[in-house]
Formats: C-alpha cells, structure tokens, sequence
C-alpha cells in the first residue's frame, strides 16, 4: 500500500497529468469557435473520456481526478514534512481544496434563466440548454396538475406510464435541435396534431446551446379512444397540443426544462444606462420584488452585485426589447461549492508568498564567485 | 539610494513646472462618453482623419487645425486634411494620386457625389461582408461627414443640471436662444467671442475672451467639470512621456554597449541612471492617465501593453540593483524599447481613453483582478527573456559555469513570482465571475489562456523538481512560456468568442505567428546548441 501511495505520488505523474490537461485545454479552446463554448465544454471538459476523432482519451474530468490522486498521495511523503517546506505544502492543500470545490461544483451546482417583463412575476427558472415534456391535466379550474419528463428520459424507445397519467407514451423521435417541415401530404388519421401535416427534420446543434428548438415525436396509448395514435411537439410551437381522455382534458408542451423556486421574483423595472452622448451601456439594472409567503421586499440587482437568497443566486445577465417593454434576463445560479475558491486562493497565495519570501532572497542574490 | 530620492524630486518638480493657465486647449468638451480637453478631441478627430495627430507638412498641432477650422470653414475646407492610403480609393473618388496623397474637403466631396450609388450599397451591407476598398470608402464616408458636421459632434455646452450621467449639447443642437439659460448662454458667448476675436487675430480680446469663459465655467460648472484635470490631460497631450520612456531606454542600451567597448563602471552607472530615468517616465505616464480617467493601471488591451512593459522593467531595475552587472539593464532597455514600440503601433488605432463597457466597469475588480494578472503576464514575459538570456550566455560562454548557474537561479526566482501573480490573478477573475456571472469557472478563452500560464509555469517547477530538465532544459521552458503568454494575452482576441472579446485586434495575427515561429526556433536551436557546446567543453 505504502509503495502504490508512494508511485501514485510521484511529481511526474503531475507533469504528464498537467501536461495532457494543457492539451485539452488548448484543443477545448480552438473547439470552440466552431461548436460555441456549452458543447465544447461538454465534450473536453466536463467528461471522462473526450475523442479526438475516432480515438478515445482521457477528458477534463479524469484529468483532474487523476492530479486530485496524485496530490492526496503527496501528502503522504515523509520528506514533504520539513519547515522549510511549510509554504509548499501549504499550497498543495490549498489546490487540493479548490479540485474538491470544483468537483462539488461540477456534480451538484445549478444554472438557469430567468426571463421576466416589467410588472410580471415568475417562480421557476428555466434550464436553456434542457428540455423537458410537460403533460398539465388543466381538468380542474382552480389548478393545473403538472408532470414533467425530464429531456434525459425522452430517449428513443422508452415507454413511459406515469401512474397519474390515464395513458403511457412512447418515444420514438427525439431531436434535441429540429426543424418542422410541412407534409405534401397530411397523414394518416393515426397521427394527431402537428405530426399530421409535419415532419421533423433532425439539425446539427447550434454553436449556442440556448438556440436550439428540440422536437420530440410520440405515441400515446391505452387511453381507449380516438386520442391513441402518434403526436409531435417542438420547442416554442405556437399552438399547444391538447388532449381529451375521458372526462380529463390534458395539454402537452415540450418546453425548456423548469425548477421551481420556493418564492418568486417580479420586474418592477429594468433600467439601461448609457455613458452621455454614446451606445456604450454603462449600467444594467433590475429593480425587482422578491416574494415569499405574499410578502414582498424591493431589490435591486445589478451587473456585478447580484441578490442572494436561499443558496439561490440571481446575476443581471441580459436583456431585450419586446413590443410591450423591456424584458431582463437574469441568470440563476445554485452551487454549493461557490465558497471553495475563495478559501482555496487565499490559502494558495498565503503558501506561495511564504514559499517566495523562503526562497526568493536566495534565487536572485549575485554571490559572485569570479569564474576562472 | 540617495540618487534615487534626488531623481524623483527633478522628476515631481518638473510637474510643478508646468502648472499654467486655463487656455483654449482645455475647454471642456463632451466626446466618447466623457468630458475631455478640446486638445484631445481635436486629436482623436484628426488622427481619425488624417491618420496623425498633427498636420506634419504644416507643422500645426491637431488643436489649432480645430479651431482655425471652426473659426474660418471657408479656409478650413480648402485645407488638405484627408489622408488617402490606397492609390484604388483615389481612382474610384476620381482624383489624382500624387506623392502626399492628400486631399481637401472640396475634392473628397466631389468624389464622393460621383459615387452616391456604391455608398448606399456599402451602407446597407454588414461589416464582414465588405472588401478592403469598400471598407475604406466607408470610413472615408464617415470621417467626410464628421468633418462636414464638426460643430454638431462639438458638445461643448453643459447640461442645466448637475447630473453628470446627462448629455451634452452642441451650438448646431440649440434651437433658439431662449433655449439656453443664461448660464450656457455666457459660456457659448466667450467661446464663440473667442472664436472671433482669433479671426482678428486680436490678441488681446482672445486674452480676455478665454478668461471670461473661464471664470463662468468655474463659477457654475465645478461639479460637472474639474479644470484641473483637464489641464493635466492637455498636458499629458502634449508629454508624450511613452516618446520620452523610450528615448531614454535606448539612450540606457547605447550606453551599456559603449561600457562593454570601453572602460565598465562608470558608463554603466549612467546606463542605469537612463534606465531609472526612462522607467520613471514610464511610471509618470502611467500615474498620469490613472488620475485623469479616474481608473485602475490597466482597462484596454492598450493600458496592459504599457502595463506588462512597465512591470517587466521593474524587474529589470531590480535585477540590475542587486545584480550590478548590466544584465537588468539589457533585459530592462530592450524589453521597454519593444514595448513602447507596439504601444505606438496601437495608439495609431484611436483614442486610446476610451469609456469601459458596463460588465467591465467596476474599478474594484480592475484595480485587483486585470492588475495582479497584467502583472503575472510582465513577469512570466521577463522569465522567458531571462531564459534566452541564460541560452545565450550557454552558446557563448559555456565555460563560466558559475555565473550560468546564477542566471539559472534568478530565472527560477522571477518564474515562481510569475506563477504567484498568474495564479493570484486567474483566481481573482474567477471570483469577479462569480460575483458577476454566477459561476467560478466557465473555460472562456481568456480564462484558459490565464490557466495555461499558470499550468505551464507548474510543469515547469514540477519538471525541474523531478529532475526531468536541468538548467538548459529549464530555459527553454521559458523561452516557449513567451509562446504560450503572448497566446493567452493577444491570441484569445483573435478567436473573438466568450466574454473578454474587450481588445479585439485586427491585422495582428501575423506578427502573432512571426513571433511564436521565432521563439520557437530560437529556442529548440539554442537549446541544441548550447548543449553541444557543453558536450565540447567537457571532452576538452
């Protein structure tokens, strides 16, 4: 055991491991002008194996994981234990501690949008780059009953049958970016709604996640009527597709994945300011309520300073204009991890500057021992 | 350490100096998003029109061109103020293309009537999609119109209210005269009275025109505008401390050149002095913009060119303190001189004082972050030099191992500075994101450029703690660190995506390339090199 924690904790390992990361890094970087920074984060960073090409190697993820073994093990070393070593091993936790941070980050943190008008309210946020199927039983008049299927069950050929649903679907297309393209031919009576007069045309992802419109073809069954037969929905479709089972009526949108939050947030405005005399912005800001059990409180959230609450973080991340008003975008942000670097740095650079002030006097001085 | 104190009381003195009255050059004037001196206005629209910063065949400064130009349009529009670079854009307007290929308002409007159908067409196309030539006449259409409007780009008259967030107006926006209150009325009065009285050229009137203009701009504008820093920044202007930085480092180079010919010490004491000298007006310059536009060192890709160049040279006057042997001085004059010399090639590009956009207006985060790294960048580029210095040094003298060893020593020391800073600094702009965007790390270009440096200099300490590469080994690691710096500073501009797209810069991507070509042949060949030699000595 001694002997693997001693190999594993080998400063060479960390010179290949670093070595191969930089590699990543630079390819992950260049990837990224042709397929935007969500895929190419996806596919050299945020994964355990990356593919140049037909050949599998290891990704970001493993990478890390590999250097976080590799520093554990270092701690081990007897000989690492010396005062005049203090500043390095210092610095080595330190690092340790920002790799459990981003760790923590990359499996539990949460990112989303929130898209608001002025005067509107919302209580959820919306996830740009997931889909989801929302099945809403509007049955009842005083509230709408609510199933979602996340976009990571809608792969082909799942049958799903949620026991509240008075029906099971199967899914037998889905695209996360397509296109409708109008049949010369409407089809059968077996096909409903949109797949009657529309295909959908599979697309090539675009470079920003967030433009994609996924598409999602299905078959509804055992609801013993006419309504069996094959449905489609796309992303921002402009009519909903509904359906009557028995006396349940239910409609069904493929929309961006949504959370809910425990309270909501309303615009009540958002401002845009411009240096005098220029198009150059100098300030966005949204004046918002936040409100929690019907009560609310005025908040400001500006670019740089944004509104925390319950491990929830609101950031002015956008806006645009529509024809009733402004619309401001803020991004959400739930991580857990969030205060890792800041402890992590602190504690890295109190190391390196105790390590420096160690050793730097002996670096640059000039003994000058006259050569012969 | 007495000198030093005695050269930095010349220098502060020679500020006092130049303390002076209120003039035509400082009249406040609203331009790109801030209040500046008419002189800097005045320059920004000349070197946008005429491509320098005064009328050289005249020898009239760009301030004067403005004035006479608004004073007399009549002379001011047969003055030939519109530089022509390509001989294609001259034939298309239907001119001559003569030796100065320059031309006069007459003439360019001439041309340009001639062609009122290719300019709508050029208009309505987006900017990728336009040739070089189409581009041209385009900007050439734009800086035509400026010049033909001047007075309505001319914000010279303040807003009623105090609110420096309001626009300014210009004496073409003014609808009546009851439009204005009394206060604005006087202001525009004795600028215009001013205006006059120097078509008569009346001397005396001028006088007092500008010192009635003065006494109501500090009567009832002190809040919107502070003449002091107006003063400073026409003065700043006029300085060119970056021309006077440079002179002095090469004067420091030619002198360290002459000590190695000649008897050493002495001229080398010099050398230093003009090193000191040269970094002080570095620093003055630097200082000097820091108080004019209210902000950190570094905001624009420009600033971190001065920035990167001014701590590299810190490193050199410090090397050079403890070291006494030229070496710093060497590092100090070269690296300074290129510097300043892509500063200038960047300045040519426009105002170099221009407002922040609002993700990147946050003096706090720029005082901390874009400064700490800037720094890191200045000090990894001083470990690379040091690391060719050290090849350099193997190649001619392999023998002198000991002052080789200490060579290797002080480049091993500035590198883990440098990795302090980079580190320090990526941090930071992690925390800035995640104070502003919400998440620490999100792998933007910028971001894995800084990250690159950083992981390259680990390897590095790493590689040199495992005995993987020794000293030789450990130099051309920093020659190629420059490779990787020069990537991260300039290169990631030139992939125009993610959030940092602040600096782009067009047209650099070949000296981009020339310059990583070099340094890595430079580096591979020397590194070979040396080791030969090495070889040699020992079989001898």
């Amino acid at each position: 055991m001694r002997a693997i924690i001693r190999k594993l904790g080998n400063p060479k390992i960390f010179v290949f491991t670093i070595m191969w990361m930089m590699i990543l890094v630079f390819v992950g970087t260049i990837a990224q002008r042709d397929m935007g920074l969500y895929y190419a984060q996806q596919k050299y960073f945020s994964n355990w194996l990356a593919w140049f090409g037909p050949i599998p190697v290891p990704g970001g993820r493993l990478t890390m994981l590999v250097m976080f073994l590799n520093m554990t093990s270092l701690l081990f070393r007897h000989t690492l234990w010396q005062l005049k070593k203090v500043g390095i091993i210092i610095v080595h936790l330190g690092a340790l501690l920002l790799l459990i941070g981003g760790g923590i980050t990359a499996w539990f943190s949460f990112e989303g949008n929130m898209v608001l008008d002025e005067g509107s309210q919302s209580n959820f946020i919306v996830n740009s780059q997931q889909s989801e199927l929302a099945i809403i039983n509007t049955s009842n008049n005083d509230f709408d009953d609510i199933i979602s299927l996340p976009e990571k069950i809608l792969s082909i050929g799942n049958l799903l049958s949620p026991t509240e649903l008075p029906f099971s679907i199967e899914i037998i297309q889905f695209h996360s970016n397509a296109e409708p393209i109008r049949r010369d031919q409407p089809n059968g009576n077996f096909y409903h709604g949109l797949a009657k007069n529309f295909l959908l045309v599979p697309k090539e992802n675009e470079k920003e996640a967030e433009m994609n419109r996924s598409g999602i073809l299905f078959k509804i069954s055992d609801t013993n009527s006419d309504a069996d037969g094959i449905y489609s929905l796309f992303l921002g479709q402009s009519i909903p597709q509904t359906l009557q089972v028995k006396d349940e009526s239910f409609t069904l949108v493929l929309r961006r994945e949504r959370i809910y939050l425990p309270f909501s947030i309303e615009l009540l405005d958002f401002k845009r300011v411009l240096h005098p005399g220029t198009t150059i912005p100098k300030s966005f800001s949204s004046e918002v309520n936040l409100i929690e059990n019907n009560i609310p409180r005025r908040v400001m959230i500006k670019m740089n300073e944004p509104l925390r609450h319950e491990s929830y973080t609101f950031f002015q991340a956008s806006f645009s204009q529509s024809a009733s008003g402004e619309i401001s975008i803020l991004a959400v942000v739930k991580n857990y991890g969030r205060l890792f670097p800041y402890i992590s740095s602190l504690i890295m650079s109190f190391g390196l500057l105790i390590h420096l002030l160690l050793q730097l006097p002996k670096l640059l001085s000039s003994k000058e021992k006259k050569d012969i | 350490m007495k000198k030093i104190i005695l050269l930095l009381f010349v220098f502060l003195s020679t500020f006092l100096l130049f303390s002076r009255d209120f003039d035509y050059r400082d009249i406040p004037v609203q331009n790109g998003g801030r209040i500046k001196p008419l002189d800097s206005f005045a320059r920004n629209q000349l070197l946008s029109i005429y491509g320098k910063r005064s009328l050289k065949l005249e020898n009239i400064p760009a301030i004067d061109w403005l004035i006479d130009l608004l004073a007399d349009p009549h002379n001011g529009f047969n003055q030939k103020v519109f530089k022509l670079r390509n001989p294609e854009v001259v034939q298309s307007l239907g001119l001559e293309w003569d030796n100065i290929h320059t031309y006069t308002y007459h003439e360019i409007l001439g041309g340009l009537e001639n062609q009122k159908d290719l300019l709508n067409q050029i208009h309505e196309k987006s900017e990728d999609e336009l040739s070089i030539i189409e581009s041209q006449l385009k900007e050439l259409h734009i800086n035509f119109q400026k010049f033909a409007n001047m007075w309505w780009h001319l914000k010279i008259i303040p807003p009623v209210s105090d609110n420096p967030e309001d626009s300014w107006i210009s004496p073409w926006e003014v609808e009546s005269e009851q439009a204005l209150s009394e206060n604005q009325r006087n202001l525009l009065f004795n600028f215009l009275e001013y205006l006059n009285k120097r078509l008569q050229n009346d001397t005396v009137g001028m006088g007092e025109a500008m010192s009635n203009y003065y006494s109501e701009l500090n009567d009832n504008y002190s809040t919107l505008v502070d003449s002091h820093r107006l003063k400073l920044e026409t003065w700043y202007n006029q300085a060119n401390m970056f021309y006077m930085s440079v002179a002095f480092y090469i004067l420091a180079f030619l002198l360290l050149g002459f000590s190695w010919i000649t008897s050493p010490t002495i001229i080398r004491k010099f050398a230093y002095i003009s090193l000191i000298i040269g970094f002080l007006f570095h620093g003055g310059g630097i200082c000097l913009r820091m108080y004019i536009m209210q902000r950190p060192p570094v905001t624009t890709l420009y600033e971190s060119i001065i920035f990167v160049s001014f701590i590299a040279n810190l490193c050199a006057v410090i090397l050079e303190y403890i070291r006494k042997d030229g070496l710093g001085i060497f590092i100090g004059a070269v690296s300074g001189s290129i510097f300043h010399y892509i500063g200038f090639k960047y300045s040519v590009d426009g105002d170099t004082m221009g407002m922040l956009v609002a993700v990147l207006n946050s003096n706090f985060w720029l005082a901390t972050h874009v400064t700490t790294i800037t720094i890191g960048y200045g000090a990894s580029l001083m470990a690379g030099f040091m690391g060719h210095i050290y090849l350099g040094m193997a190649i001619l003298y392999p023998e002198r191992t000991n002052r080789l060893k200490e060579i290797y020593n002080n480049t091993f020391g500035i590198t883990l500075m440098a990795l302090f800073f980079a580190l320090f600094g990526t941090i930071l702009g992690g925390i800035w994101a995640d104070q502003s965007w919400g998440r620490f790390w999100g792998w933007d270009p910028k971001e894995n450029g800084a990250m690159l440096i950083c992981m390259w200099h680990l390897m590095m300490i790493h590689m040199r703690l495992s005995g993987m590469v020794k000293a030789h080994g450990f130099a051309l690691g920093m020659v190629l660190n420059n490779i990787i710096v020069v990537l991260a500073w300039f290169g990631v501009n030139l992939l125009s995506v993610g959030l940092h797209s602040y600096g782009f810069a067009s047209g650099i991507a070949i000296n981009l390339g020339l310059f990583i070509l070099f340094e890595f042949i430079f580096g591979i060949g020397a590194y070979f090199w040396a080791k030969s030699k090495r070889k040699q000595l020992t079989i001898n």
